[in-house]
């Protein structure tokens, strides 16, 4: 029987209600936040999509039907066919796939490596965190797009030079947050004591600290999630995102909106769907901090 | 006044800009490609790019070639153009006026909007209010910047013809034709900065309203306006400065599709072009300058805060 | 929708012929006015020796002239000299100037000035890229105020055709002149003076009070680079401009049925291709080339590239070219091309990357019905737009499977075939040598009469598309786009805006 169990038999004795755990507290204010919920719903659905697109498509995405360019929706192309005569249903379901991976990638560089400075920066001396702080200063102060683009220009184009670039972009907020976060923790007794007990710097920031500043990095990780698409959109706006012709809904919002005057459907879906998508990143990520962190949330 | 705190942000900002020089000399030296060929174009020969090279004075040292150009910008000399031939810093000065005049502008109308909104919907959460500035500030972070603006020219221009499409009128020139040209990109801009605004003001007032002097303030029975002008805004005032600045580097961002899409001549459109033209000079100061604005922006907004609440610590 | 087009094509044509031989000569030009002209891009240096952008040529068509010139149908006429005739050898042309012609400075033109421009063209150290059309080792020299000889190592019958090709073989003053030998803004003789530079985001055009000819109507031109399609059209909708150098082709019909909009077309002297590179595998192989070239349906890649706003093409010249040759192999046929291929040894096909051009639309939009095409016979073709910077660089270096973009600005036979197929020729980036070839595209710059030089360069024509180092896909038109109060402009094949014709409704 452990600790656990008997607290728990000892409540059903006394008449107590059920105790929680911290991470049953968390799911339970999330669970109960409308806003966060409809994220959560969004995102799986978008998951989803994602996963079995290639299944669920009716048309193969990059497949031209030369004779049914500019088809309006209907039936058989519920969102129209663009330009080419592609099904652009099909293309939007390809393209959750994409720019979920460009979303994923580039938020997982910039999480895990902004992350890991940051605590380095946070636990370190003053020294480290000096310079690794400055460095960031310095990032933080190009244009987003500008850097996104230079760094571009350096490793070539290319989706997967795409993500570096936006993870590059993306990496120093990640690494204040994490820095502001490990600060707070630092002088806990926890981190106080295991390093008393001899633990190594590695050893404490893995086990310890990590563990302790993941609320705000997942909360961060998600509303990025955003930006990332958006910013794979611009920088198809320059012609420079996922090559052609593979389907990311911001090559396809760009090449659309070369065609808002007369077919108005190819450009209007994949921004919806764009829409709908960061709306849902942001739902969540709402949802997240208000659960994670109480002393946040609305009111 | 704490002056060692001015003291110690002004070296700060210092080593950022050098940091920020660094980075941008890296860039141009990582770009695959030779500056010397950029300028000589298609026609030309192996010896004619070598003699260009040393005329460039691309095969001194790097740290050389670094430190010339460092002291070369100290000065005010970003060298010329490879493409233009033009001096790079003539052409940063004529493409500021366009990119400074919208970022205020957008950040004027961002504010205009943000801050009722976030007020009032902070003073009654859950009010219907709240709900339409929540869902209006979620979908404007959710448009793609170059989505807005042409949506907002087919509205604006196109559809009720109430303002050119695109263009730019110096404003010294003629001040209401700087403003009709004006007014839609700053919009563009103005309306994404809002709805992130919103958000923090909304939420930073939340926070103020919660807290206990507030309600002893309305215990003493003071008006809610009162209440919300001379104390909660106050305090809210420094969380709302810090949005503003970032918003800052982001406007900067969204500066350059903006410019494009409503053909400005700014210096987001300046610094694009200098990346896809490979001239690595234009690139090299253009690039500079933004981030140096955004490092001084940083450094204001360092100042406000100190100014507005002296107990601020120097971190 | 192809009929549609076609038809509404020939409509268009027909409002041309309509408005420049009916009703606009009957009215009077008015004087005045400002005509705010939108470009694509930004013009480099103004410097007419060192700038090679088609932006910077169109700004100095209005600023600059040339000893010869072609009129609006491209047939040679004198401009700045009188006459010219060769010497018996065939090495020397001598060039008559006119008399009354003045630069905008005030300083009547001389020979010695003719002597000047093209000297500085043809200096190693200035390399202008346009030095070959004289040639580097040629002599200029003045035979007395008004007489200028030119000489070459070799005989060029087409030395009056190359001195009207375009404005960067133009005449300037000395005085244009920098003292460290640099321009800013070339002193010209033609109809307007650049009279403000507002880096690369503005230029007024003032008249030339000393112009040697009628005209200009106009009290200044202000030129503004719009780089955004949707952002020009608007622009010209909106009224913020008069007059938009190109529209996007898919937004034709729209603005042909927009009473407040004029659009006017006329064949184009160019072409777009891909260009194979012959220094690497499979391309070095003429069967494999020529698999690609009947792989390849050119009449849908035209319809949906450029939205048949264009001619299938298979070889350079298109049908409006007088060096247009019907020879023709290449309809598709995918049997045929998947047979070269096995005959090859590509059996199974394979795969290559095609680079398209950043900001050149049609090619990121060809590239992918090719894509959809090559892959019927087995080709897996990758696409990657790179900047045009990127894409010059490639072909410096050879470090490409193929490149997709265009060819423009030309007149002569020679600019379509020598240029980038001759061995060794900097444009010729595909690495192209044919002997053969080689020997018909230097005699036929040798010979002046047009039937012998029309035999020569067909037979040119059937070994390069037999060759098959480019795949020619087809030939754009020419399409501009004013507002009704402009008139006067012609719509040229050569891309050329001259705008000393042009006056505005007051």
């Amino acid at each position: 029987m452990t600790a656990n169990q008997s607290v728990a038999q000892l409540d059903l004795q006394l008449g107590l209600p059920p105790r929680r755990s911290l991470f049953q507290d968390v799911v339970h204010r999330f669970v109960r936040h409308r806003v966060g919920m409809i994220g959560l719903v969004i995102t799986l659905l978008v998951v989803f999509v994602a996963i079995f697109g290639p299944v669920l498509a009716p048309a193969p995405p990059n497949y031209m039907s030369f004779t049914e360019a500019f088809a309006a929706p209907s039936l058989a192309h519920p969102f129209g066919t663009d330009d080419f005569g592609r099904d652009i249903l099909s293309r939007i379901m390809y393209g959750a796939r994409v720019s979920l991976m460009v979303g994923v990638i580039s938020v997982g560089i910039a999480a895990t490596t902004g992350t890991l400075l940051g605590m380095i920066a946070g636990y370190g001396g003053r020294i480290v965190d000096e310079v690794i702080m400055r460095i960031m200063d310095v990032l933080f102060a190009f244009p987003t797009i500008l850097l996104a683009l230079a760094v571009m220009a350096i490793l070539g184009k290319g989706i997967n030079n795409a993500m570096i670039a936006i993870g590059v972009v993306y990496l120093p907020i990640f690494a204040r947050i994490a820095r502001s976060s490990t600060l707070k923790v630092k002088h806990e007794e926890f981190v106080q004591v295991a390093h008393a007990l001899g633990a190594s710097g590695p050893h404490i920031m893995l086990h310890h600290i990590f563990p302790n500043i993941l609320a705000p990095i997942i909360v961060e990780t998600s509303l990025s999630l955003s930006f990332a698409i958006l910013a794979e959109a611009a920088l198809s706006f320059f012609g420079l995102g996922t090559p052609p012709p593979d389907p990311s809904w911001g090559r396809m919002l760009s090449d659309g909106r070369e065609f808002f005057n007369q077919s108005v459907w190819i450009g209007i879906f994949p921004g919806l769907a764009i829409m709908f998508t960061v709306m849902g990143f942001n739902f969540l990520g709402d949802g997240l901090r208000d659960a994670l962190d109480p002393s946040m949330a609305r009111h | 006044m704490n002056y060692q705190y001015v003291l110690q942000r002004l070296l700060l900002a210092a080593v950022v800009v050098l940091g920020v020089t660094l980075v941008v000399f890296l860039i141009v030296q990582l770009i695959p490609g030779d500056p010397a060929r950029v300028s000589l174009g298609m026609q030309t020969t192996e010896e004619l790019v070598e003699a260009r090279r040393e005329r460039m004075g691309l095969n001194r040292p790097l740290l050389e070639q670094y430190g010339s150009w460092l002291v070369n910008a100290a000065h005010g000399d970003f060298g010329d153009s490879l493409i233009t031939g033009q001096p790079v810093a003539d052409q940063i000065v004529r493409r500021l006026p366009a990119t400074l005049q919208l970022a205020v502008l957008a950040i004027v109308i961002g504010m205009l909007i943000a801050f009722p909104l976030g007020i009032l919907s902070a003073m009654r959460p859950n009010s219907a209010l709240d709900v339409f500035a929540s869902v209006i500030s979620q979908l404007g972070v959710a448009v793609p910047d170059f989505w807005m603006a042409i949506l907002l020219v087919l509205l604006f221009s196109s559809g009720l013809g109430w303002l050119p499409p695109s263009g730019y009128t110096p404003i010294q020139d003629d001040f209401s034709g700087w403003l009709a040209h004006m007014i839609l990109p700053a919009l563009t801009a103005g309306l994404i900065s809002a709805s992130i605004q919103t958000r923090f003001i909304r939420s930073a007032m939340l926070e103020v309203l919660h807290q206990n002097y507030i309600k002893t303030a309305h215990a003493k029975g003071l008006s809610e306006r009162v209440v919300i002008s001379r104390h909660a805004l106050r305090n809210a005032l420094i969380t709302i400065v810090t949005v503003v600045g970032l918003q800052v580097t982001a406007l900067l961002s969204a500066v350059v599709v903006i410019e494009i899409v409503f053909n400005l001549p700014g210096l987001g459109r300046l610094a694009l072009d200098a990346v896809l033209d490979r001239d690595y000079t234009l690139l090299q100061g253009s690039v500079f300058v933004m981030a140096f604005m955004v490092s001084l922006v940083n450094l204001a907004v360092d100042f406000t805060y100190f100014l507005l609440d002296p107990r601020i610590e120097f971190a | 929708m192809k009929k549609k087009i076609a038809s509404l094509i020939a409509l268009g044509c027909l409002i041309m012929l309509m408005v420049g031989s009916g009703y606009a000569q009957d009215m009077e030009p008015t004087m005045g006015g400002t005509l705010r002209a939108a470009w694509q891009s930004g013009w480099e240096t103004l410097d007419p020796h060192v700038a090679t952008s088609e932006a910077t040529n169109q700004v100095l068509n209005n600023v600059m002239d040339t000893l010869t010139f072609f009129d609006d149908t491209m047939n040679l006429i004198p401009w700045l000299a009188e006459s010219w005739e060769q010497s018996e050898d065939g090495l020397t042309w001598t060039f008559h100037l006119r008399q009354d012609v003045m630069f905008s400075n005030g300083r009547g033109m001389m020979a010695d000035d003719i002597v000047w421009s093209l000297n500085r063209l043809i200096d190693p150290d200035v390399a202008s890229g346009s030095a070959w059309r004289i040639g580097a080792d040629s002599t200029i020299s003045a035979i007395d105020d008004y007489t200028v000889e030119i000489t070459t190592s070799a005989p060029n019958a087409t030395l009056p055709q190359a001195l009207g090709a375009n404005k960067f073989v133009g005449i300037l003053a000395p005085e244009s002149e920098n003292e460290d030998g640099t321009i800013d803004v070339p002193i010209g003789t033609g109809p307007f003076v650049i009279s403000e530079v507002e880096g690369t985001t503005r230029i007024v055009l003032t008249p030339n009070e000393y112009y040697w000819q009628d005209g200009p109507y106009l009290d200044s031109v202000e030129i503004v680079p719009y780089e955004d399609d949707a952002a020009r059209e608007l622009a010209l909708t909106g009224g913020e401009v008069d007059w938009i150098i190109t529209i996007s082709p898919q937004n034709l019909e729209q603005l042909q049925a927009d009473p407040d909009v004029v659009v006017e077309l006329s064949p184009r002297l160019s072409y777009d291709y891909f260009g194979l590179n012959l220094t690497r595998e499979p391309f070095n192989n003429r069967d494999v080339r020529q698999a690609i070239a009947y792989a390849i349906d050119r009449a849908q890649i035209c319809a949906f590239a450029f939205f048949n706003i264009c001619e299938p093409v298979q070889g350079p010249t298109a049908s409006g070219s007088p060096w247009y040759f019907p020879y023709a192999p290449y309809d598709r046929n995918v049997d045929m091309a998947r047979e070269l291929l096995a005959g090859a040894g590509y059996g199974d096909g394979f795969s290559f990357v095609m680079n398209t051009v950043v900001g050149f639309e049609e090619t990121q939009r060809a590239a992918q019905v090719v894509q959809q095409q090559l892959a019927e016979v087995g080709i897996t073709m990758e696409i990657q737009p790179e900047e045009s910077a990127v894409i010059i660089e490639k072909e410096g270096t050879g470090e490409f499977d193929a490149i997709m973009w265009s060819w423009l600005g030309l007149t002569d036979a020679a600019d379509y075939f020598y240029l980038q197929h001759h061995t060794g020729e900097v444009f010729n980036f595909t690495g192209y040598s044919n002997p053969d070839f080689d020997a018909l595209v230097e005699s036929g710059s040798q010979v002046g009469d047009f039937d012998e030089r029309y035999g020569i360069y067909e037979q040119a024509n059937q070994i390069l598309v037999d060759d098959a180092p480019y795949i020619y896909m087809f030939a754009k038109s020419e399409v501009k786009a004013w507002s009704p109060s402009v008139n006067g402009f012609v719509v040229r094949p050569d891309s050329a805006v001259n705008f000393w014709t042009v006056w505005l409704d007051q």
